[in-house]
């Protein structure tokens, strides 16, 4: 019967080929399509984790006041306590919670403040854009201060000197200076959490607890369940991660627009296809009818052709794709000029398969009714059309 | 009905980058923000002088008037390293002056340097007459610890500095007053600064520097 369908469809080659052009056509474009929204939203995904934090513990107060000064290396005149790092860290959602303990030193007369951070090992995960300049190390011991790149400049520090606090009477050696970032970070002296504490008396008291998620998907949960936290208030980011996510959801629904007209278009093409087939080789399928094919046999046939159709269609559309894509991305970047870093097409496994399944699912949808339609033509009234 | 298709892919495709440019602007945001602060600045050897009317009271109580230059030097580099005895470093090539007037006339200068020491930045002023001569010295900043502090701002100390110009000698413990050992190291530092301050507004004022920046 393959062989048989082969031969039908090799018989009609240019129609063939149209058809099977169509399809590919349809089938890549869908492929490209589904990439570049899978390669996008992971490209999203990934500078919205490059940002760090997702979320923020901080005492009950004004929220957004709250994180903005935290955000700006600022203090806030109320505190946590370290219990709510215990449950922040408890929580299934969270990835990793990093405690901040804040203090200001003002300095009028040069027209500056000193802004010390205490923080511990767990906020490294969470400033990725963090490198350390050659001959630095994290903290070795409660004396060791980091400085950001305009702290370090401003004092005229490097790493292995000491620092003095005049107004808390506490000397540190600098065992690592930030490269600069271009954030807050850059004019701030970190020092371990616990330092901190002791040096501004602040005992188990934290000034914000920076949270990332294991998964954006679970902020709501976790929100209410970190809401409960005694004391303490959540902040999300929850503007910036809505904004994205209504993006790439809008993104995404018109991705699937033009996906479904691409294959319906492609079902149209097929079913046309086999239809005008069917009824040109009306007196060759009565003759295979009188023969002795079964019913069966010829709906099989004409099933078997449609689904030849759109899988060598889809094979060709996928290889169509894959050899343009990287092109086509170069088109798409010039249009999104401030698209994420890294490549955009992302052809996993999945858009392959999911894109085969549609092409088999056009061959059956289109083949069905073609098929149908043969098998039920009665031989005599087939022969007689063929004998007039 | 394919080329109506692809024609009808195109535009909604179209319409997909459109939007995802749009999606860009989050980012767009984003990289700004960071590309307004990260400039790099120049900071090591600019020192303000913060305390102007102050230490204008002081320095020189008859002036009238302050006028800022900046002095290139770069010109000037083999004179500059003769004199300090080492090659001069980026932050030497230029130097900034404020000239003390009374009405037209220079009284002297002022210039400012920002000083490595030994827990901390220090700010030296000084105050020099028209002659090269220093008039007074000032540490507009420090981070050192008190005892160290207070032996750096001493009067004693400081006012050693007083009569001093570049050829004079600068050693500590003979022709400046010792200090603890604790202060030792950044009291080095800041003779070595004065040093070369004095040394540069020398070489500038010894002929037009080309560069002047008025």
């Amino acid at each position: 019967m393959m062989t048989l369908a082969l031969q039908n469809l090799t018989r009609r080659l240019f129609r063939s080929g149209i058809t099977i052009t169509g399809v590919a056509v349809a089938v890549g474009c869908l492929a490209c399509l589904l990439a570049f929204g899978e390669g996008y939203r992971n490209g999203l995904r990934r500078e919205l984790d490059g940002m760090g934090v997702q979320m923020m513990l901080v005492p009950l107060g004004c929220p957004y006041d709250a994180a903005a000064r935290v955000l700006k290396g600022k203090t806030l005149d109320v505190s946590l306590p370290l219990t709510a790092l215990t449950a922040a860290r408890a929580d299934a959602a969270v990835a990793v919670a990093a405690p901040l303990l804040m203090a200001t030193l003002p300095r009028p007369s040069e027209g500056r403040t000193d802004c010390w951070v205490g923080v511990d090992e767990s906020i490294r995960p969470l400033k990725p854009w963090w490198k350390l300049k050659a001959g630095s190390r994290w903290f070795a011991d409660a004396d060791s201060v980091i400085l950001g790149a305009e702290a370090a400049a401003t004092e005229l520090r490097e790493v292995g000197d000491m620092l003095y606090s005049p107004e808390t009477g506490r000397r540190f050696r600098v065992c690592g200076i930030l490269e600069r970032s271009g954030t807050s970070d850059d004019s701030l002296f970190f020092i371990q959490l616990h330092t901190a504490q002791v040096m501004f008396h602040q005992p188990d008291r934290l000034t914000a607890i920076a949270i990332r998620l294991r998964d954006p998907g679970l902020v709501t949960g976790a929100i209410e369940r970190l809401q409960k936290t005694p004391g303490a208030q959540v902040v999300t980011l929850a503007e910036m991660l809505g904004t994205f996510l209504n993006l790439v959801g809008a993104v995404r629904t018109l991705v699937m627009a033009v996906a479904v007209l691409a294959v319906t278009i492609s079902v149209l093409t097929v079913f046309n296809t086999m239809l005008a087939s069917v009824l040109e080789r009306t007196g060759e399928l009565a003759i295979l009818r009188a023969v002795g094919a079964s019913r069966g046999q010829v709906f099989r046939l004409l099933a078997l052709e449609a689904l030849l159709l759109t899988v060598v269609g889809s094979l060709i559309g996928l290889l169509l794709a894959l050899a343009t894509g990287h092109s086509i991305e170069a088109v798409v970047r010039h249009f999104v000029t401030l698209a994420p870093d890294g490549s955009l097409l992302s052809l996993s496994g999945t858009v392959i398969g999911q894109c085969l399944l549609v092409g088999l699912a056009t061959g059956i949808v289109a083949g069905l009714y073609p098929a149908w339609q043969a098998s039920r033509l009665p031989p005599a009234r087939a022969l007689r059309a063929v004998g007039t | 009905m394919a080329s109506l298709g692809l024609a009808i892919g195109t535009a909604l495709l179209y319409a997909v980058l459109s939007l995802s440019a749009r999606t860009g602007d989050v980012l767009v945001a984003h990289a700004d923000a960071r590309d307004f602060v990260s400039r790099e600045q120049p900071s090591v050897g600019l020192c303000p002088w913060r305390e102007e009317a102050r230490d204008r009271r002081q320095f020189f109580p008859t002036a009238t008037d302050v006028r800022d230059e900046t002095l290139i030097l770069s010109g000037k580099r083999l004179e500059v390293a003769r004199q300090l005895g080492r090659a001069s470093t980026t932050e030497e090539n230029a130097l900034k002056v404020y000239r003390i007037l009374r009405h037209d006339d220079v009284l002297g200068s002022v210039v400012a340097r920002r000083v490595r020491g030994e827990s901390g930045v220090i700010e030296l002023l000084l105050a020099v007459g028209a002659n090269g001569d220093v008039l007074g010295a000032r540490l507009q900043r420090l981070r050192e610890p008190e005892e160290v502090a207070q032996a750096l701002q001493s009067a004693r100390w400081l006012g050693a500095f007083i009569g001093k110009n570049r050829a004079s000698a600068w050693r500590i413990g003979a022709d400046i007053p010792d200090v603890p050992p604790a202060a030792r190291s950044s009291a080095t530092a800041i003779l070595e600064a004065a040093h070369a301050m004095l040394v540069l507004l020398s070489v500038a004022d010894s002929a037009p520097v080309s560069g002047a920046i008025p």
